[in-house]
């Protein structure tokens, strides 16, 4: 390889660098995140400790409240998935449709669907203490299993 | 232009430029190849689950142009083809065909997952590192390709140049992730209770979604203003990343701490970022041309230890990595 030929391939191979670095910088510069470039906004906003949760929840005849899983609300093993996914149908004004989707995973026991969001304090809930705020519920429906 | 920045500019293209052994991008390839293999094996019921998703696509990144969401066939038929593709990148078969289709079909099938309303982060790097690995010469060494005896390949730029893109991108991204949490949260991330609410947001959202949540998360968020300094340490982690490219004591202190920080990520918010807690996203850190020699010792090593001798080079040795 002859120099003219090993001074081009470095001035590609500082391209290369310079784009590569560019584009994976880029998402901030745009301050738009997206995938595989992204802003890792993961955990970057400030967290108070009164959250609203976007959820849903079992009644039994009771009227006692049973905690659904994330398999049976929205089909994954993914906090973050499952949270969007009923974050998405309430504000599409979907929650009928999350509900009644729900409706055929619910264990036995239950007689009530609710599509609800739930504010509670965070620091007070994995304490074990009181925690819920307030909650407002979207849609109710019966199970179909 | 000054004298300085000439030299500057002399030791940035030295460090970039560094002839390396062949071997040294076919381990890294072999890390990455065999780390994004098992992956998507193991998260196989994942992936496959995408092709009966449905709901709102809201395309992202390279599927932007995405209309509506890809049949089930094409979806099952694209994964089970990455687990061969990929089997046959890590190995070294056919490299310039399975090497980019193995980096960009992950790429894709990645994107794919993130692109239902809620984009996830924890295949960004497994992802970049992948895509410049499998775009260069990382089979001219331990490859299956090269079963037929050759003479060994002289060190070249063409070897180094890609490990060290890979470790720009690699620190790229960890200074990125201190950056937004300073430009979103603003100095009240380290100094406020973020830290000890996302904690506890975390256990929260798991235990309303009824799911079990860290046992250790309860007592951490007891601590209060105790978390503090830990949040003011996880931005500075990020922050100083750079420091893993001056490499020796100061990279092993930074990869030490930046894999503390991920195990205690999965410890206490049980979300598992799985390619920096392997540790195979700070590979590209070190001289991995020596990692196969440096297996091949550990077993004496450790019959060494037992015996009380001292372990003088347990992982290649500072000198050699």
């Amino acid at each position: 390889m002859g120099r003219d030929d090993r001074t081009s391939v470095r001035l590609r191979r500082r391209l290369v660098t310079a784009v590569v670095l560019l584009a994976v910088v880029s998402p901030v510069l745009r301050d738009r995140d997206s995938f595989p470039l992204s802003t890792y906004p993961m955990y970057a906003s400030t967290r108070p400790d009164v959250v609203a949760f976007p959820t849903v929840v079992g009644r039994e005849a009771d009227g006692r409240r049973v905690r659904l899983s994330l398999q049976a609300i929205a089909r994954t093993d993914d906090a973050l998935i499952g949270q969007a996914r009923v974050d998405q149908a309430i504000d599409e004004g979907r929650a009928g449709a999350l509900c009644a989707d729900v409706a055929g995973r619910v264990p036995e026991a239950v007689t009530r669907i609710e599509v609800v969001t739930e504010r509670h304090d965070v620091v007070h809930l994995v304490g074990g203490h009181g925690s819920l705020v307030d909650r407002a519920v979207h849609a109710t429906c019966e199970p179909t299993g | 232009m000054t004298g300085r920045d000439l030299a500057l500019g002399v030791r940035i293209d030295s460090w970039l430029f560094e002839p390396a052994p062949a071997e040294r991008l076919a381990v890294l390839r072999i890390l990455v190849g065999a780390f994004s293999v098992t992956y998507l094996a193991v998260r196989l019921p994942v992936f496959l689950a995408l092709a009966e998703r449905q709901g709102q696509l809201d395309p992202v990144g390279l599927l932007w142009w995405l209309a509506e969401p890809l049949s089930s066939g094409l979806v099952v038929a694209w994964v089970i083809a990455m687990l061969v593709v990929g089997v046959a990148f890590t190995a070294g078969v056919a490299p310039r065909a399975s090497g980019p289709c193995f980096a960009v079909g992950v790429a894709l099938a990645a994107t794919y997952r993130s692109s239902w309303g809620q984009v996830l982060w924890l295949e960004n790097l497994m992802v970049l590192q992948l895509l410049i690995v499998a775009f260069s010469a990382n089979a001219d060494a331990w490859a299956a390709s090269r079963r037929t005896e050759r003479p060994p390949t002289e060190p070249s730029a063409a070897y180094g140049w890609p490990v060290r893109l890979a470790a720009l991108v690699t620190v790229a991204t960890y200074v990125l992730a201190g950056v937004t949490k300073l430009r979103v949260g603003g100095l009240d991330w380290m100094l406020g209770d973020t830290l000890r609410n996302h904690i506890a947001y975390s256990a929260a959202r798991l235990e309303l979604f009824g799911e079990a949540s860290s046992p250790l998360s309860r007592s951490v968020v007891q601590l209060g203003s105790w978390l503090r300094p830990f949040a003011v340490l996880a931005v500075l982690i990020e922050l100083a990343a750079p420091v893993a490219l001056v490499g020796g004591r100061l990279r092993t202190t930074w990869t030490v701490l930046a894999w503390t920080m991920h195990a205690a990520i999965a410890a206490l918010l049980f979300v598992v970022f799985p390619f920096p807690l392997a540790g195979v996203a700070f590979a590209c850190f070190y001289r991995l041309e020596h990692l196969p020699g440096s297996v091949r010792r550990l077993p004496a090593q450790l019959r060494s230890l037992g015996r009380g001798g001292t372990p003088t080079n347990p992982i290649g040795g500072p000198a050699s990595w």
